[in-house]
């Protein structure tokens, strides 16, 4: 029995790879990863910021080298001039613009004598929206270091009543305490630390989209084997035989599906390591050859499948979190493999999770197969 | 001409066939986008109305410090408006993070502050954001994370070099009142950052707003995707009766002609089923959109021709993708990770200004590109006719090709 299945196995497989269409469909999804993870390189950001900071300020200098070095969630553009950074954001070719003060150091200081926040920076904006609210933090943040350090030398002068220190020195005494590096660190589930990858949000979603893609190869293979079926390539095969024979048909399908998965996700730039994306795909491919079988058994015919298609995908897009990432429709998400696929890849619980639900999806699958073929 | 009207009319039959399935379909398609929307504006709404992202605070808590920052981010920081800190245990957390309830959970080590008061800062705080691998959302959070990071190392700096001037100078004495005084003087300072930026609001409007360039895109994301839903008219392509109907002279150009009008049919009563429960939802003002507000269907209703030329377009493509793909499996395949891939290149899912200029130059060329510009332009009233010609040219180019491919299968 094994044999002959990994007989029919290779045969299907043969007439897989024989077809240059079907290679070419499959060469779509390294094609779009590819594509996107080499684009993805370029500045980007979820707002850009026209920035304009007087030449000659040392402060200045320095908050421009950060920002502009910067590869965070936001694009910054330089200019030459206040004229061309309000222009900017008024063609709209930028979200904002920060105008730094002409005296941006003295200013700095004298707040910081006074130990008061008073604005060193016009923020010139088109409309208020959530990245820009963000982008004024990040611009807090680049000014803090100057004014608390300036806040230290004012308190020692002036609190501590030592006026007579020079600026060398105040400095050399900072520079050999200040504390440098972050505070937090984003961990996954699974302990990883989240540099541990580096991607940006241009190429987060395409794990999401190769599941999705993948999810639907299980599907046309699942349509593939109905239409073999009418044809009586499996007439052969008695019906009570036909599930394992297409989970048969159905492999040939994903087996070549998750290498192509797995470069895609490589050339996509958000590949793990190989040993934890090899198990999880390989989970993920029973999971959709057992959910797509159950599909094929519950729909019957192949215009039924087909018209379940697009309002899987739907599902599939709002709930798995490709671009969105609800909190709710526990249940729904439940019933998607690639919602575990995507929770999986640093979390085993999810990994066990996809199992148990193969386990269940093939044993809902076995006993439909049984009542359908009494009735048949 | 008599034999290619009786083809047209043979298509049109397989096509009406197929509407009742596809009529269910689009209803469960609507129900499934309707309740999503109702979701979202729901949250937005809670959000609105003081609803905040919770964070859920585990590990070692007991430092009065470390409470008293708790404490101060609640109560006076502009912070306080976004994010509440949740003390709870590590299961209780857990629990609540896979359930959904916690946004990111934060895990303080033991003996934080005091590796922060002694400015060691090797004990840091680690947070999950996500179950899977991060996204837009874990990231924006990361930069969150840098400026809290940047506004206590700056001040710790500034608080140890103060120390050290104190001990260099003999007066190891006045260091604890004088640590007080300057911490308190930073806090402040901290608490009220938001006052370094003078912000201008120019209120410029002459783009789509995000809740219009979103219905859009949703709209068109439907359109470049619907031939999924129509795959079951390609399932049964046989090139034998194409050579039979090139043989009674029906030729390849009429063969797709008579096709593609059916199909059209199909496109057409999605499209109509897609924006009666829109039209619907804007009439009893249930979807907010800035540009139509108080309007009620009345704009929707002049905007909806626009979508047809669009609907046009990408019915031609999804026809050549078909025709091109040499059998369903491989049709369904390419209208898939096509349909997604331009829908994802043009900004149908994030807006393409937060693309790489390169990408958005790319996304804009392609057919969905071509139609978001069109039916963008569309809803602000003013189509240019690069818009027009950009549309025309992918059609013409995609019913052209799918006439070369079936002549030359039919030869």
């Amino acid at each position: 029995m094994p044999g002959r299945m990994l007989v029919r196995f290779l045969l299907l497989q043969k007439r897989l790879l024989k077809r240059v269409s079907f290679l070419l469909m499959l060469c779509l999804a390294p094609l779009l990863s590819a594509g996107v993870g080499r684009l993805s390189g370029e500045p980007a950001g979820i707002a850009t910021v026209a920035l304009y900071l007087p030449e000659g300020d040392a402060a200045a200098q320095e908050i421009s080298e950060r920002l502009l070095d910067e590869r965070g969630v936001l694009r910054y553009l330089s200019c030459e001039d206040e004229e061309r950074a309000r222009r900017m954001v008024e063609t709209g070719e930028a979200d904002a613009a920060w105008i730094f003060s002409e005296d941006l150091s003295e200013r700095i200081e004298e707040l910081a004598k006074k130990r008061r926040v008073r604005p060193v920076v016009t923020v010139v904006e088109r409309q208020d929206s959530v990245p820009l609210i963000l982008g004024r933090e990040i611009l807090c943040a680049a000014i803090y270091p100057f004014f608390s350090y300036a806040v230290y030398t004012g308190y020692v002068r002036d609190e501590l009543g030592l006026a007579e220190m020079s600026d060398g020195a105040l400095r050399r005494i900072y520079d050999s305490v200040a504390v440098e590096g972050s505070l937090f660190q984003m961990v996954y589930a699974d302990e990883t630390p989240g540099e541990a990858e580096d991607f940006t949000y241009v190429q987060a979603p395409l794990r999401g989209i190769l599941a999705i893609w993948f999810t639907f190869v299980g599907l046309a293979a699942a349509l593939c084997f109905m239409r073999d079926e009418a044809r009586g390539v499996y007439g052969r095969i008695p019906v009570t035989r036909r599930l394992s024979a297409s989970y048969t048909a159905g492999a040939a399908f994903l087996l070549d599906a998750a290498l192509v998965l797995l470069l895609s996700c490589k050339l996509a730039g958000v590949f793990t390591n190989g040993k934890n994306e090899v198990i999880c795909c390989a989970v993920f491919a029973a999971c959709v050859l057992a959910f797509t079988n159950l599909l094929r058994m519950l729909c019957r015919t192949p215009r039924r499948l087909g018209m379940i298609f697009l309002p899987l995908l739907a599902a599939m897009l709002a709930l798995c979190p490709v671009f969105l990432n609800l909190q709710n429709f526990r249940a729904g998400k439940l019933l998607l493999p690639p919602w575990y696929y995507l929770q999986s890849i640093h979390n085993t619980r999810y990994l066990y999770g996809m199992a148990v639900y193969t386990a269940i999806l093939v044993l809902v699958s076995a006993v439909l197969q049984r009542v359908q073929s009494r009735s048949v | 001409m008599r034999q290619a009207g009786a083809y047209f009319l043979a298509q049109l039959k397989r096509a009406a066939r197929l509407l009742p399935g596809q009529i269910l379909a689009d209803m469960i398609v609507c129900v499934c986008v309707g309740a999503l929307a109702c979701l979202l504006i729901a949250q937005g709404a809670a959000s609105a109305e003081g609803s905040r992202y919770r964070i859920g605070m585990v590990g070692d808590l007991s430092d009065s410090y470390l409470g008293f920052g708790i404490a101060a981010v609640q109560e006076m920081d502009d912070s306080r408006f976004m994010v509440e800190l949740v003390p709870m245990s590590e299961q209780e957390a857990q629990d609540a993070f896979l359930r959904g309830e916690l946004y990111a959970v934060m895990r303080v080590p033991e003996g934080l502050m005091e590796s922060v008061v002694y400015g060691k800062n090797d004990r840091l705080i680690t947070y999950t954001a996500t179950q899977g691998q991060q996204g837009l959302g874990t990231m924006v959070m990361g930069e969150i994370t840098d400026v809290a990071s940047t506004l206590v190392t700056c001040s710790q700096s500034a608080i140890y070099a103060m120390q050290r001037v104190l001990a260099d100078q003999g007066r190891g004495e006045e260091i604890g009142r004088e640590t007080d005084q300057l911490n308190l003087a930073l806090i402040n300072l901290v608490l009220s950052r938001g006052g370094f930026g003078d912000v201008e609001v120019l209120g410029y409007g002459d783009g789509l707003s995000l809740e219009l360039y979103y219905f859009s895109g949703m709209i068109l994301l439907f359109l470049l995707l619907s031939g999924l839903l129509n795959s079951a008219l390609f399932a049964h392509g046989n090139g034998a009766v194409f050579c039979f109907l090139k043989a009674r002279g029906v030729g390849a150009f009429w063969q797709i002609l008579g096709e593609f009008l059916a199909y059209l049919l199909l496109v057409s009563v999605g499209l109509v089923m897609l924006c009666l429960p829109l039209g619907f939802g804007l009439e009893r003002g249930l979807l907010g959109i800035p540009e139509w507000e108080g309007m009620g269907a009345a704009p929707f209703l002049a905007f909806l021709p626009v979508l047809f030329p669009a609907a046009v377009m990408f019915a031609a493509m999804q026809f050549f993708l078909f025709e091109a793909a040499e059998g369903i499996v491989n049709g369904i395949l390419s209208q898939l990770i096509c349909g997604i891939g331009m829908g994802y290149l043009s900004g149908y899912f994030y807006p393409s200004a937060f693309f790489p200029e390169k990408m958005r130059a790319l996304g804009a060329l392609l057919p969905s590109g071509a139609a978001a510009r069109f039916v963008q332009a569309g809803a602000l009233g003013k189509i240019p006719a690069a818009a027009w010609a950009a549309v025309f040219v992918w059609l013409s180019v995609f019913l052209g090709l799918t006439i070369m491919v079936r002549w030359s299968r039919t030869r």
